[in-house]
């Protein structure tokens, strides 16, 4: 069953253009809406929460578009962005009293239990939060009531390791019964990597893969070796070749493995650089273009 | 009644701005004394209270921009909602200020002060012409500078040279329709019911020009993004 | 039950985590009938994907190793001798033809990789 099903998306802008964003996001799984900055992630997250307005195509989650019902679809959501979005001069108690008049799944004593365990400031005003507290009570406000889907955008970026941790468990929990699911957008994976299951690559706007994580990582080979000794037929299917004076650096699909021979090394890639590959490769065929 | 929901936030959002409501009405009460031999001149007073309002009652558009207003935007509620709650914002605190200055009346009254009944048919008409005012400026925020961040500048303009055009237009007003009233032939109660009325529909037609202002701004941002 | 995920190791994260299984259910770590942690709860403890340990977990099954049982979870099925005789097989195997590709490479004849082999088995 999917919980997010998104339909050829697209939003125009002046100078640029998201295009034609399709995918659908099962029940109970993680997704990571990967690009570099510019690509489109915000914008996408955006229009998934619907505080953006599609030019084309369609967004459901859990069977619900915006249009149909736009109270009970924002309920189902719960997002979390790279800054905080409440207001400066709030503090705890304001916010708190807030999330109970506007939803009515909001329980407080879940908001108290995780402003103690993360030990937020109750009488200081927001604006002088640290960036992790206004990340952290971000996540207070979303999980103290009853969401179907996380949308977090860069969330995690700028939380100390302990914090990021904390972040992985939380996200990993929110999914433990099958029924919810969470989308995040990153510019760089690291440790988000490990957990998610799909994985979405934007690239200016347009769609360059989305497959589940496990295998991108088994479709594709890191290859690596001296720049002189790429025969022409690997050179063709090598993607972002990046070479400097001391040799070359590659991904490749694996299914064209057998191109290698003895005379490179090869391993395992992470999904970080199957995506910086893949740039480079993009940004090539625009210059060429040119 | 999310509408009111977005009332109680914009409250909370210009919280600190209500601390200073009392000392205005302190100040009315001095600046009324000093004056009030004339006893017309409360008109004044209650002027620079209404004054005081146009510019408090767009508060919040100051206090909620940029990335600030995320928070807003992801609630389950209409833009019909905010809006409304928006307008019931400014209107609320005009009404407010409109209430100390009867509470700054009243206590000159008390002092024995005579206040002849037709300033009051002025005192609404001036009501009407604080409700139109913050009417249109929370018309203009909406139409043209929502969310904006480095708009401070502006919209400090905006908010505060309407309601002082106002303040000077009717000590002005207030200094001939002195010399009207000492010179009519007219009956003293005629001439008060006239002024009452007047008043009265005066206030009356800013209320729907607020609503009409409330679902011009309803249908505008509903197009828009980040709305 | 224990596993430890490596980053650097060159089998990916579900294989790691079959082999350690696999490893505990036939040395005895983890005995018959016990019930394996959920597909997502393992997600969650070891802080991978459930699409990884889903993985791991079907492959194991495929190999009957253990087996889904309804509203049970995954149970580890009776190791049959047949079944570790075949496992103990396979990693011989492996280990001799490690040593005998090492032993074509360097050009050693058949009968001094047979000495060594049969030196070491007397020590």
């Amino acid at each position: 069953m999917e919980l997010l099903e998104v339909k050829n998306l697209s939003k125009h802008y002046k100078n640029f253009d998201l295009k034609d964003i399709s995918f659908s996001l099962p029940k109970g799984y993680i997704m990571g809406y990967v690009g570099a900055n510019g690509s489109g992630k915000t914008t996408t997250l955006n229009l998934i929460t619907g505080i953006l307005k599609g030019t084309e195509g369609e967004v459901r989650i859990d069977g619900l578009s915006h249009e149909e019902d736009m109270g009970a679809y924002k309920e189902k959501i719960g997002y979390v962005g790279d800054e905080s979005y409440f207001p400066d001069h709030f503090k705890i108690k304001h916010i708190r009293s807030i999330l109970k008049d506007f939803y009515p799944t909001f329980s407080a004593d879940k908001f108290n239990g995780f402003i103690r365990k993360w030990k937020l400031p109750e009488n200081k005003m927001i604006k002088d939060f640290s960036r992790g507290m206004k990340v952290m009570l971000m996540f207070a406000s979303v999980l103290a009531r009853e969401t179907k889907l996380l949308v977090l955008d860069e969330a995690s970026n700028g939380l100390d390791p302990v914090m990021r941790a904390e972040v992985l468990r939380l996200l990993q929990e929110y999914v433990m019964d099958g029924e919810r699911s969470v989308i995040f957008s990153t510019h760089i994976l690291s440790d988000l990597e490990q957990i998610a299951d799909y994985i979405y690559f934007i690239h200016a706007g347009r769609t360059v893969f989305y497959d589940a994580k496990d295998d991108l990582i088994e479709n594709f080979l890191l290859v690596k070796g001296e720049s002189a000794r790429i025969p022409p037929a690997l050179k063709r299917e090598l993607i972002g070749l990046e070479e400097n004076a001391y040799g070359f650096e590659a991904v490749l699909p694996s299914d064209k493995a057998e191109l290698l021979g003895n005379a490179f090394l090869f391993e395992k890639p992470t999904i970080d650089q199957i995506v910086i590959h893949y740039i480079k490769n993009k940004d090539m065929d625009t210059g060429k273009q040119e | 009644m999310r509408a009111l929901y977005f009332l109680k936030i914009d409250y909370i959002l210009t919280r600190k701005q209500m601390y200073i409501v009392p000392l205005f009405f302190v100040l009315a009460l001095v600046t009324g004394k000093s004056v009030s031999t004339e006893n017309m001149s409360l008109l004044v007073t209650c002027s620079y209270m209404l004054f005081v309002s146009t510019i408090f009652s767009t508060a919040p558009f100051g206090y909620c921009v940029g990335k600030n207003r995320g928070f807003l935007l992801l609630f389950p509620a209409t833009v019909k909602d905010r809006v409304a709650g928006r307008f019931l914002y400014g209107i609320s605190f005009v009404a407010l200020l409109a209430l100390l200055c009867g509470a700054v009346v009243g206590v000159y009254v008390m002092l024995g002060v005579e206040i002849p009944l037709w300033t009051l048919g002025a005192g609404l008409c001036e009501l009407a012409v604080g409700i139109v005012i913050t009417t249109l400026e929370i018309l203009f925020f909406y139409l043209f500078g929502e969310g904006k961040e480095n708009w401070q500048y502006l919209s400090n303009i905006v908010r505060v040279a309407p309601g002082m055009a106002m303040f000077f237009a009717a000590s002005y007003l207030i200094d001939d329709a002195q010399a009207a009233v000492s010179g009519t032939e007219m009956d003293l109660e005629v001439m008060t019911g006239r002024m009452m009325q007047a008043g009265a529909l005066a206030v009356a037609a800013a209320l729907l020009l607020t609503v009409a202002a409330a679902a011009v701004c309803v249908k505008v941002i509903e197009k828009r993004d980040y709305a | 039950m224990k596993i430890i995920i490596s980053n650097q190791s060159e089998l990916p994260i579900y294989a790691q985590i079959r082999e350690q299984i696999k490893e505990q259910i036939l040395n005895g770590q983890i005995p018959e009938g016990e019930t394996l942690p959920s597909i997502r709860q393992l997600a969650k403890e070891v802080g991978v994907s459930v699409i990884t340990t889903t993985r791991a977990y079907s492959e194991l099954e495929a190999e009957g190793f253990i087996a889904a049982m309804q509203g049970k979870g995954s149970v580890v099925l009776p190791t049959d001798n047949q079944l570790l005789r075949e496992q103990y097989l396979l990693r011989i195997e492996e280990g001799l033809s490690t040593a005998i590709e090492t032993a074509r490479v360097m050009g050693m004849p058949k009968e001094e990789l047979k000495d060594i082999f049969d030196n070491l088995l007397e020590t």
